[in-house]
This record gives structure tokens, sequence and C-alpha cells, in this order.
């Protein structure tokens, strides 16, 4: 069974004028442990798509099944606790609460699942140590550059050893160098923990490094390509 | 839930830091209302206290005696106590009693060469009413019916009285009543002291006599109206062991009516009462304004706080949560000024209890209130867990409307893109 499969997923918004599709009879299933990407111009519906399959946004028809659960089955409160269990989030804006120390933040969802400190702190400084910034646990976000936070919103996403992680547009707003890193550690995060990451992105070093990239357009998936 | 408690806990104690000048406003605002709230309670029941003191101290004492139908006004003159001085021996035997003043009470016209007015003469033991009362200690010019001579008639008024008629000691005055009997008498007094009554009003409406010289007129040798009675001080200061103390001297005259001072001037308890509920009606005004301010400020931070909030609700945080984090930095936000308003609220008020405000200026206006010039707020302790449970209230429905606006909020929206 497939980690992740997306059953003729479509999603309709409803304007005055006339209806948008954003996604179009999507199907595709994603395993364990791949490195993939959706690629597409702005508009193609990437993260439409990427909020439908983190059960952030209901589909106008077809399914996402999680692990053999549909998504759609699910009332608001259960898909916030699925979200909370099995999904890791990485933003394009880095997202990480302000009040918090990068140790805090890494181990937010570990200790909102009620996970004991000692446990959670472990794992936090494990994670940090990943990603290289064992050194700034107890800085604030605005005490770290915009590539060291994206770094512990990686960690954060990863904390609590999701099914997946879902990365949108996350190298959009680094230069290149914290680009690179930030992509090589994910990558080797993906090896260690055999986690899926699944981003949207237009950004060429993320299909560069993506085993599996998905192109779409007005909401189509027009091709699939996998890299060895 | 514990632990995401604690989480909660420590996100809203760090976010109210976020904004230190606007939360500091909120927290100054909040102490500053709770000071002001408490002084104005402290002062206000100061003047109560010292309004009703002053009452019992000029006229009103701690408890009365006397026979059923008795009034006040002094215009059932057959209610008397027939054998005054045996009542008044029986009482001054109790331990827990510290002072008797037997009295007469009689409706007059008074009549000096420039008018006339009506009062209530008393008569009275200038001895007695020496002991429980002020009045006869408070006289600017004359003496308290010092003169016994048999052919002088001295009465004591008061000066707002005086000031009226435009009388001074040593000038003849009228004074007009009925006897037991009905039959009217006009008799020649002579003005003996003035005196100075806490309130213009007193002073304007009682004049004093000597009582066996008003028991001759009337008819009514070794008769009173009332016996005026004081207690020991820690019975007078609680209303439970005043109303005791009247109870247990009940059962020792059962043939007559024994009642404290909250009874015989019922306005004066009335006052006290209705004080209390005014002030603490005020003050939940005076709070709700504050929460006003509160809720705009929450609803400030949740609308610069849409994206974060977004991410919270994104990767897991249940709606639940995101209500009570908003809850709990409203209380915070709230608690943080109420201890130092308590704090400052109660030094304040034991300060200017132990020194007294003066208000020598308003000294005048003060006194036709029956008020006097120098207030000595009271440390209303008792108000103290009231106020804390009216700010805790009040920021809790503060909190209602920014935390429903916190968990209306649509994740994708909020953050406007995945």
């Amino acid at each position: 069974m497939s980690l992740i499969t997306l059953s003729n997923l479509t999603k309709v918004y409803t304007e005055t004028a006339s209806d948008v599709v954003a996604v179009d009879s999507v199907q595709l299933t994603l395993e364990a442990g791949e490195f993939a990407a959706l690629v597409g111009p702005s508009g193609c519906g990437k993260t439409t798509l990427l909020n439908l399959i983190g059960g952030l946004d209901r589909p106008s028809a077809g399914s996402v099944c999680v692990n053999g659960t549909d998504l759609s089955t699910l009332s608001d409160a259960d898909l916030v606790r699925f979200r909370l269990e099995h999904i890791g989030f990485v933003f394009q804006a880095y997202n990480l609460i302000p009040v918090l120390t990068a140790l805090e933040n890494t181990v937010f969802i570990l200790e909102l699942q009620g996970v004991a400190a000692a446990e959670r702190n472990r794992r936090g400084m494990e994670l940090l140590d990943a990603v290289g910034l064992a050194d700034k646990a107890h800085h604030r976000p605005a005490q770290l550059s915009g590539g060291q936070q994206q770094r512990v919103a990686v960690a954060r996403a990863l904390a609590s050893k999701p099914a997946f992680v879902l990365a949108d547009e996350p190298t959009a707003n680094l230069d290149s160098k914290s680009a690179s890193t930030l992509l090589d550690i994910m990558l080797e995060l993906n090896r260690a923990e055999g986690t899926l990451f699944l981003f949207s992105t237009h950004d060429p070093r993320v299909v560069d490094r993506a085993r599996r990239t998905f192109h779409l357009e007005d909401g189509r998936v027009l091709r699939e390509e996998q890299t060895s | 839930m514990t632990l995401g408690l604690v989480l909660l806990l420590r996100m809203a104690w760090r976010n109210i830091w976020r904004n230190r000048v606007r939360s500091s406003v909120v927290f100054v605002s909040m102490g500053l209302g709770v000071w002001a709230g408490l002084f104005l309670m402290g002062w206000a029941s100061g003047i109560n206290d010292a309004r009703v003191q002053d009452a019992i101290d000029d006229y009103l004492a701690h408890g009365h005696v006397h026979v059923a139908g008795y009034t006040a006004d002094g215009t059932n003159l057959r209610a008397l106590l027939p054998n005054a001085s045996a009542a008044v021996a029986q009482l001054e035997a109790r331990p827990d009693v510290r002072g008797v003043a037997p009295r007469l009470q009689v409706p007059a016209m008074v009549q000096a060469a420039l008018g006339s007015s009506g009062l209530l003469l008393q008569g009275v033991d200038p001895q007695r009413e020496a002991q429980l009362f002020t009045i006869p200690h408070r006289l600017p010019d004359g003496a308290f019916l010092a003169d016994t001579a048999r052919e002088f008639n001295g009465v004591v008024v008061g000066q707002a009285l005086a000031k009226r008629l435009d009388l001074r000691v040593g000038d003849p005055v009228v004074f007009t009543y009925q006897d037991t009997a009905a039959a009217v008498h006009s008799t020649l007094y002579t003005v003996e002291g003035l005196y100075d009554g806490t309130s213009n009003l007193t002073e304007e409406a009682v004049a004093y006599v000597r009582l066996d010289r008003l028991a001759t007129e009337l008819g009514v040798p070794q008769a009173a109206h009332d016996l005026a009675f004081r207690v020991d001080p820690s019975d007078a200061r609680q209303k439970q062991s005043l109303e005791a103390v009247c109870a247990e001297i009940q059962e020792d005259f059962p043939a007559f009516q024994v009642k404290s001072w909250r009874k015989t001037a019922p306005e004066m308890g009335y006052v006290d009462e209705i004080m209390a509920q005014a002030l603490l009606l005020f003050m939940g005004i005076m709070l709700l304004a504050m929460a006003f301010g509160i809720l705009n400020t929450m609803l400030m931070a949740i609308l610069e706080r849409q994206r974060e909030l977004g991410m919270l609700m994104a990767v897991g945080l249940t709606r639940q949560r995101v209500f009570a984090l908003v809850v709990l930095e409203t209380v915070l936000l709230t608690g943080i000024g109420l201890p130092f308003g308590l704090l400052l609220g109660h030094a304040t008020l034991v300060f200017t209890n132990r020194t007294g405000i003066s208000l020598e200026a308003f000294a005048d206006g003060l006194a036709e209130f029956g008020i006097s010039p120098v207030i000595y707020p009271q440390v209303v302790t008792h108000w103290y867990l009231p106020v804390v449970a009216l700010v805790f209230i009040l920021s809790l429905l503060a909190s209602l409307m920014p935390a429903r606006k916190a968990v209306s909020l649509n994740p994708i929206e909020s953050m406007r893109a995945l």
C-alpha cells in the first residue's frame, strides 16, 4: 500500500464570474522515503495540491488517502489531530514561533503530543545537531538568519517522526548558499529518517535534487519524471 | 493536556511581552484602576463610618430602650418608661453596658425675637448625657445645662439655629409644647449654651433642657421616653455583636423594646448597605471600561499575529488550544496589573487611615451632610477578594471576542499559502 494515494483529486473554487479549477483530476501515489517535488509556474495548483494532501483544505472531488485513511472522512478536529500526528510542515516564510527558542520551536509538536521533557529535548538537540544548529538551540528566531530559521523549521517538521513532510517553496526566501545547505540537510534527513519529502517549488536546485518530479499546469499533472 | 497547558502558559506569558509598551499601558491602567477603585471604596467607607460614628456620638448612641409605640420624633408623648431611674440602674448593672442616658422628648416651637422654628426639645440628664455623647463637650459658647438654680430654665441650642434666630447665650426664648394631657405650655427659657453638632440639620432640629425641669413641665416626674445606651466598643463595631447584646438586654426588659441604632435609625444602616452595592457597581463599571481597552489590545494582537496563529493551527494546534492561548494571554495581561493595584491601594488606605485627609476648606459644606472635615479612609480588606474576582471575570469576558476571532481564522487564508 502506498503512503499517499491521490485519486481523481479535484479542487474547484467558485468565483462570481466562473469556477476556477485549481486542481484537476490528479492521480498519483507516493511511497515512504521518497524525495519528490511538485513543479510548475505560479498559479499551476502546486500549493493547492499540497494543501489538499496536508489536510488543510478539502477536495471538491476525489480523495487523498494517507496510509489507507481517506482524509475526506475525517472531521475538522480529527484532521487537526491527524496533521499533528502524521504530517510535518515546512513553510516558505519559515513561520517559527517568535517567542520560543530554536529548541522549543523544534520540540513544539512533541510538546503538544505530550512527549516527556527529557525525551523531546534529546530528540530536539539531535535534530538541531543534524541541521548544524546545536549551538543556537537557545536563540530565538529573531536572532537567527533566514537560512538558519528554515533549518529549524525542517527540524521541527521532523521532530515527531511524521509519515511525510510537506514543504512549500522552502528555498524561495533563501540565498543560493543557504538553499543548497538546506537541501543537503533535507536529503540527508530523508535518507537517515526514511521520511517522505514532498516539495512544491519552481526552484531548479530543488528540482535537480528531487528523485521524482511532477510537472503541473492548470491543475493537472502533465508529466512525471523520475531520477535514480 | 497538562504538558499542553504548560506550553500554552509559556507562550502566553512570552506573548504578552512581545509589545512591551502596549502591554505596559494595560498593566498600568489596570493597576491604577484597581488602586483608584479601592481608594474610592475606602474613602466612601471612611466617610460613611465617620458619619455613622458622629451620629452615634452626637445623639444616636448604640441602642435604646423604650416602650412600644415610642417614636423618636417625640410625637407619642404617652409612650413613657414610668420608672426610668430603676431601668437606668438595671441597665447600668450589665457588664457590657458602658453608659445610659434617659431622655424626654417633645416636639416644640421655639420663638425668639427674630423668628420661630419647630424642633425637638430633649430633656436630658447633663452628667449622663456628657458621659454618652460629645455634644455636651462641644460648646463654643456657654455651658451644657450647668446652672442648677431653681428659678433658671436653661436651654442649649445648636449653632445653626442660633445663627438663624440670631440667638446668643443669655438670650430669652419661649418654647411652646403640649404635655401628656394635651395642655399647651409656653415656657420662657434662657439660652445657656450653643452646641457644635457635626450636622447642621441636627443643630437646627434638637435643643436640650434639663430632664427634671421638662418632666415637671410635662407632668411626668421620674419618667423618660427613651434610655439611650452605649455598649463595649468591641461589641459596637460588629453588627452581629451589637444585635446580640441588644437581644440579651431585651431579655432583661421583656416589657419594653430594646433596639440597636440600626433599627432606630434604619436610614443610617441603609446608606451603609446601599453604598456597598453602589461602590461595587461603580468599580464594576470602571473595570468594564478597562475591559474594553484590554479587548481592543487583544484584538490588535490577534490581527497582528494572524499568520502565526494560522501556522499553529496548520501544524496541529487545536482550536480549543488556540482559544485557551488567547484567554490565558488576556488573563495574564490583566492579572499582572492587579497585584500592583491591590498593593498600592492597600498601602494608600493604610497610610491615609492613620494620617486622615483634611478637607477643612470644605468643612461648612460637609457639615451640611453631617460629615467631618477630616476623613479617615477605611482599609476595606473585605473588598479585595470581590475586586480580584471582578477583575478576573471581566478579563475572561474581554478575552472571549479575541479568542473567538482567533479560532475562526482559516489556516490557509491566514498564512496566505501553505
